[in-house]
Parts: C-alpha cells; structure tokens; sequence
C-alpha cells in the first residue's frame, strides 16, 4: 500500500512540474481517498488548486495543512498569498481559546505524540505502584500519584491538540446568504470564493454561518466547505 | 410783553445764525489746510519725450493715489520723498510723489487728479494739461538719427510660418551712449499666441553703424507660438532706458559728474504672416505641429498572471507641446488598465519648443493566453515640408504565462524614472509542492491503550487505599492500647497489670491465637522463639502481679518489656 502511496505521490509531482495541475490534483486526491492526511498532502492539493486558479479550494487545503502542521511555513506562505488575491475584503472568524491552544501544542507535537507521552506516564504509575505494594513497600506513594498526574496532563493536551477548527469556506466563484433557508427568502450578502465564516448550523442543504462581523445568513451548503471535515477520522 | 417775547426770539435766532457762520468758516479754514497740487516738468513735450509729473501735499499722513495714466507709459517711478521743517516754532511737512512718463500719442491730455485721504477727508490735486507734439521721429533701425542715444529693432526668426509652428522674436538695441535698464514698457500684446521669454545669455558685439561706432546687443527674446492663423506683428513697442548724460559739472578728481535720465525708444514688430495648417489632414491628425515622433514602450512582452506590464506612449522631438494631445492607449483585452501616471519635460530655447511628454499605463492580466495589443496611428504637420507625416506602430503581443484568472493588488509597480530602481518583490508566488513520502493513516488504537493502561493504574490505585485503610486500622488499636497501658501505669492503677495483659492477649487474638490454649510452641509459630519466649514470660508476670504484687519486679522493668515487645506484636 505504502509503494502504491508513494508512486501516486511520485506521478502527481511530475504531473505538477510538468505543468499538468489538473492531473496532478486527481492523484493528490487518490490519496487524500487512501486516508493520507498529512499536513504536506493538503499543502500540495492547495498548490494544485491555486495553479488551476480555484482560490477557494486552494485556501481550504491551506487551511488544512495548517490545521494539522501549524508550523508550516510554506503553506502559511501560500495562504497568505491566496488570502491577498481574495475579493472579499472580509476577516476571517478568529480561532475559539480551546482552537488556539490547541494549535499551540500541536505545533509542538502531534496528538500520537502526546498520548504516547501519557501511556508512557501511566506506565510509570504501574510500576511504581506494583513496586510498592512488593518489594519496596516503604517507597513514597507520592511518586506514583505525581507521574498519574503527568499522565493526564498529556493526556489533557492530547485531547486539546487534536484537530478542529470552526472555519468553513466558500469553494464556489460565489455564494449568496440568505436570511432564511430558502432561496425565496431575501438576499443578504454576496461572497466570493476565498471568503470564509463560522458554521453555525445545517438545515438540509442550507447552511447558517456567521461572518468575522457579526453578520449572519443562510447560504447553500454546496457552496462551502469546512477545513476540518476531511480530517474527521483522525484520532 | 409781547414785545419783549419777539425781540428775545429774534436775539435767538441772530445767535444761532452766528454760530453756523462760524463754524462754516473754521471748517472752511481747517480744509484749506491739507494741499494736494500737481504739477509736471513740461507741459509741452515731444512724443516718446519722457517727463515728469509730481504730486506733492503738506498732509503729513494718507497715502497719495496717483490718476491713471492712460494716455501715458510710465518709464519710470514712482519717486516718493518727504520733507519737514520747523521755522519759527512752526512745524510743516511737504511729501510728494513722481512719475517718469511719456506720451503715447500726439495731441492735448487731461491728466486727472490725484487725491489723498486724510482724516476721513479726501482732498484732489489739480488737473494737468499736457500737450504731446511730434518732436523729432525716429527712424526705425539702426541708422539713429543724430544725436540719439540708442534706437530698437526688432527682429523676426520667420516672415510667415504656419499655425502651431514657431517663431523668435528678437530685440536688439544698438547703444551710440552710455545706456543701461533697458526694458520693453510694454509686452507685445498678441492674441491666440504663446509667448514665452528665453532664458539666454546676453552678449553685446561692436560694430560701425552710420558713421559712429555702436554696441549691438539683443536684450530680449521671445518665443512666439501662434495659435490661429491671420497676421501676427505691425505692433508698436516702447522700450525705456537710462542715458547717460552730462552734468556739467566736475567732481573732486576733475572728473566729469554724469548722471543717468531715462529715455524712451519705439520699434515695431515686424508683420509675421500665421498660414492655415494645409487641408487633408489624416483622421488621426490632432493639432501637433512639429518634428516630432511618437515611441511606444512595452516594459515586457510575456508576463505571470501576478506580475504586470508597462506600456509607455511619449510623444518628443520639437513642437507645439503646449497643445499636443497624446495618444490614448487602447488596452488589449483580458488586462486591467490602471490610471496613467503622465510625465512631461519641456524647454523652450530659440529651436522651438522641445522635449516630451509621456503617458505611463499600468496593465495587470487577467487571464491566462495571448493577447493583442492593437496598433496605434497618429499624426503630425511637419511645416519643413509643409506635409501630415503619419506614424504607425504595428499590434504586438502580449502573453501572459501563468497564475490566470487572479486579479493582482497591483503590488508590482513600474520602475521610476530616477537613475536607483526600485526593488521589486521577486518572490510573489507561491511555493513548491512538499513530501515524496506518505503514508496511509490507520485509525489509531492508542486511546485505547491509554484507557487500559489507565483502568490498570485505577485498580492498583485502588489496592494501594485498601491496604492503606487497613494499615492504618491496625496501627490505630495498637495505638489506643498501648496508650491505655501508660496511662494505667502512670498512675500506678491498680488494675494496671490487667490492663497489661487484655492488650497482650488482644494483640494475640489479632494475630489468629488461641488464648485458652497458648503455648511457647504456639507463640513461636507467629513470633520469634526469643519473643515468644519473652512475650509468655511477659504474661505469667502480669498474671502474677494481679494476685501477688510483691513477687513481681518493679513497674518500670514490665512497663519497657510491655514496650518493646508491643511494636514487635
């Protein structure tokens, strides 16, 4: 499988190089099938998409990439550059506490990591107890009670640096909002493709999100995109 | 006693009557004060003869508004001076006000007054009557009549020129005197003309006119643009200077004391003809007249869908700049035009008017593909050869490569016109593709892990509380028993030895004996043979001193046995 992964990715650059964006995305997103989520994937479908001059999916993968590597650069590059060719002279919806210190400890390290760090505290914990209880019974039960500590503090920051984020995108040239979920009801705003909100809720293909400013309004669910609905199966 | 009433009435009135004539006559008096005359040099004066006119009033305040001279140029002035003297304890002041004038034409003039205002007062000088005759013409050129210290000519670069094509006006003074300030009194005063004046260095040259040696030397220049056609020139213009002249008199050195009068000198521009631009112009013909050429500029011809172009269209050579219109760019399609930046430098010298004028348009693609630039046509009249000339520049390509369909923030900007350049953002593009390597996420059974692991920790967590609590129940009777055991041996209880032995045999009883049949053999099996033995021995004493005090040892030896056997029981 892995072979297969690689080769794909392998075809895909060269069709990238080549000039070929449109054939090189379709392999990209063979992977993105093959359940690879991985922060520089979503960086090469952005490239795709940008190349083929669809800023809207192009800043979705962006946002993607970042979402799962905080720290990279050139996606952060790449989306800045997405984000000055943007009609919309519109904020995007700033990340909820729980959002950012979440991407803080993942740019640290991954959510794998950090639990791995847990297992390992509460391993600790065992043996230390297990020791007490046999051969060294005089040994201070606050050892173990500080590595059980340990353990569910990462375990805590495993939870937080999991992926989420509340962003959705508009990946159609444009997406009109509604003031209810019925296109007879009353035009509200005009979007681009790029522009971006917060998911507030569905309502069969209807979709109500809040823009940076306040403002709400029903648009059609095709029409957007959330960054982190792909990723939904990570753990 | 009507009488008397009239002749009081009429005492009134002749009082009153006396009152107003005598403030009549002090206002009368008071006015006569304040004098405004006028008065001038000669009444009588030749044409082009200049002479002098003087205000002059003993108001030692208000400002002396002289009359308008229309009849007349002022060549020189205004003079002011001021005077005050005290004779006699009397003070009087006198200011005046002069005019260096000459007549602009032969006849009779009424110079109107001039006023001051004084107090809120206005008082007006007397009018002056002044006659203007011939007096000795002049001849034009330079063959001066005798005597003249300097005459003017005015010479014309072109006899006739077309409309938009330009010509030199030059004025050449020919001096036979000591003459300085020359100046023209008045600008020539042309309709639909540009004038400009030219900034050139004055050189004079030597040179025999008539029978005198004369200094030639062109004190002005003018460049004349005519914009309509018909006949420029017939004018005539009065140019003032100082002459010097002799005093007469002599000063220390013995040398002659001159002085310097102004003089005034007339010359007519010479008649230009202004012929219409020749019918049958191209369609593209806007008015430009001249030897021009018209540059189109493209700053590259294949761009990214992020970067821009920069097209410029100037227009430079010698001409009538001050009309030329520029060509208007014709944007090829798929590109945003921006609003021209628009340069221009022009200088005017005796060749014409030169330089250029330019217009800079900023093109930021659209899309991705070739695209045309359309051609561009436009024309000029070259008056050398009295022809339209009709420059054509062909259509050209413009490609854009990459980056399509974006609407660029107009980041990339064209490089100025100054000798740095500007440097500009290369790395405005997104960056290459990352990874080779990746691998298939598998949903990770970690938590799952983690929560066994965690389960694990819980439970031995749990089993270290249980044996905690029962520790810590142990620890607890022992406590409280051997407590009761001091307190009944500090205070020498009587039944204090039975104390003694209920916590011996509780602590036995803890430990899975049976009381009613203890042995040393029963003892050894919990306790260590040495123990055992103390701890039965430890019991026949208690169970002793309860029956028989006396045999038993003192209290201090059981008590520190109790002790140190009840941390091993």
């Amino acid at each position: 499988m892995g072979t297969d992964v690689n080769a794909l990715a392998d075809s895909a650059q060269s069709l990238y190089d080549g000039g070929s964006y449109r054939l090189a995305l379709e392999n990209y997103q063979k992977l993105e099938e093959q359940n690879v989520f991985d922060s520089e994937l979503f960086y090469n479908i952005g490239n795709c998409f940008t190349r083929l001059g669809d800023l809207g999916h192009a800043k979705l993968y962006f946002e993607r990439a970042l979402l799962f590597s905080p720290n990279n650069v050139d996606a952060q590059h790449n989306l800045d550059w997405i984000q000055s060719r943007v009609t919309d002279e519109l904020v995007d919806p700033q990340p909820g506490l729980l959002e950012w210190l979440g991407s803080i400890f993942r740019g640290q390290l991954a959510p794998d990591q950090w639990i791995l760090l847990s297992i390992g505290a509460l391993l600790a914990t065992c043996t230390l107890l297990v020791l007490r209880k046999t051969t060294a019974p005089k040994l201070s039960w606050r050892w173990p009670l500080t590595t059980s500590l340990v353990a569910l503090f990462f375990a805590s920051l495993t939870w937080l640096s999991v992926p989420r984020i509340n962003k959705s995108i508009v990946i159609s040239p444009t997406s009109y909002g509604y003031s209810a979920p019925t296109e007879s009801s009353k035009k509200l705003i005009a979007l681009s493709a790029g522009s971006a909100g917060k998911l507030l809720e569905t309502k069969n293909d209807w979709a109500q999100i809040e823009l940076s400013d306040g403002r709400r309004a029903w648009f059609l669910s095709v029409q957007w995109k959330a960054v982190d609905n792909g990723p939904t199966a990570y753990p | 006693m009507q009488k008397r009433q009239k002749e009081k009435r009429r005492a009134v009135r002749k009082i009153g009557r006396l009152i107003i004539i005598l403030y009549a006559l002090t206002a009368s008096l008071h006015a006569q004060n304040i004098e405004l005359s006028a008065r001038c040099s000669r009444t009588t004066v030749g044409l082009n003869e200049p002479f002098r006119v003087t205000f002059a009033t003993n108001a030692r305040r208000g400002n002396i508004q002289p009359p308008n001279f229309n009849d007349f140029i002022i060549v020189g002035g205004p003079y002011s001076s001021s005077q005050t003297q005290i004779i006699n304890g009397r003070m009087s002041s006198n200011r005046s006000l002069s005019y260096e004038v000459v007549a602009q034409k032969e006849g009779e003039f009424v110079l109107p007054p001039a006023s001051v205002k004084v107090n809120g007062e206005t008082v007006k000088s007397n009018r002056l009557k002044i006659t203007v005759k011939a007096g000795a013409k002049r001849k034009q050129g330079k063959a001066a009549p005798q005597g003249e210290p300097f005459s003017i000519d005015i010479l014309s670069s072109k006899r006739s020129v077309y409309v938009g094509e330009p010509l030199i006006l030059k004025f050449r003074a020919t001096l036979f005197d000591q003459v300085r300030d020359l100046s023209i009194v008045q600008a020539p005063n042309f309709e639909n003309v540009l004038q400009e004046k030219l900034d050139f260095k004055q050189e004079s040259k030597r040179e025999v006119v008539g029978n005198k040696i004369a200094t030639l030397l062109d004190f002005d220049k003018r460049l004349i643009l005519p914009n309509k056609p018909g006949t420029l020139g017939g004018q005539e213009l009065k140019i003032s200077a100082k002459v010097q002249v002799p005093t007469g008199r002599r000063d220390f050195f013995n040398m002659p004391i001159v002085k310097y009068v102004p003089q005034v000198a007339t010359a007519k521009i010479p008649a230009v003809k202004i012929k219409p631009l020749p019918s049958g112009a191209p369609s593209s013909f806007n008015g430009a007249v001249g030897n021009l050429r018209l540059v189109r500029k493209i700053s590259r011809h294949e761009v990214n869908g992020d970067e821009s172009i920069t097209i410029t269209l100037r227009v430079q050579g010698t001409g009538n700049f001050n009309t030329i219109d520029l060509p208007k760019l014709s944007p090829p399609e798929g590109f945003d035009v921006y609003d021209p930046k628009y340069n221009e430098k022009i200088t005017y010298d005796e060749g014409g008017i030169r330089g250029f004028k330019e217009y800079e348009y900023l093109l930021v693609p659209q899309y991705k593909g070739i695209f045309i630039l359309p051609a561009l046509e436009w024309s000029y009249f070259d008056p050398k050869g009295a022809s339209y000339e009709t420059i054509n520049i062909p259509e050209d390509t413009l490609t854009v490569l990459s980056g399509a369909a974006v609407a660029s923030s107009g980041k990339t900007s064209t490089p100025p016109n100054s000798q740095k350049r500007e440097v500009r953002t290369l790395d405005d593009d997104i960056r290459y593709l990352q990874g080779t390597e990746f691998s298939t996420s598998k949903k990770s059974n970690r938590w799952l892990w983690w929560s066994l692991l965690a389960f694990i920790t819980g439970v031995l967590w749990v089993g270290q509380f249980t044996t905690l609590s029962l520790r810590k129940s142990g620890i607890h009777w022992k406590n409280d028993l051997q407590k009761q055991v001091l307190q009944a041996f500090n205070l020498t209880a009587k039944d204090r030895y039975g104390v003694m032995i209920n916590a011996v045999e509780y602590a036995l009883v803890q430990q899975g004996l049976d009381l009613e049949n203890i042995t040393l053999t029963k003892l050894q099996e919990v306790y260590s043979s040495d123990n055992a033995e103390k701890i039965l021995t430890l019991v026949e004493q208690c169970n002793l001193a309860q029956y028989a005090p006396a045999a038993v040892a003192n209290d201090e030896v059981n008590l520190n046995e109790f002790i140190s056997l009840w941390e091993q029981m």
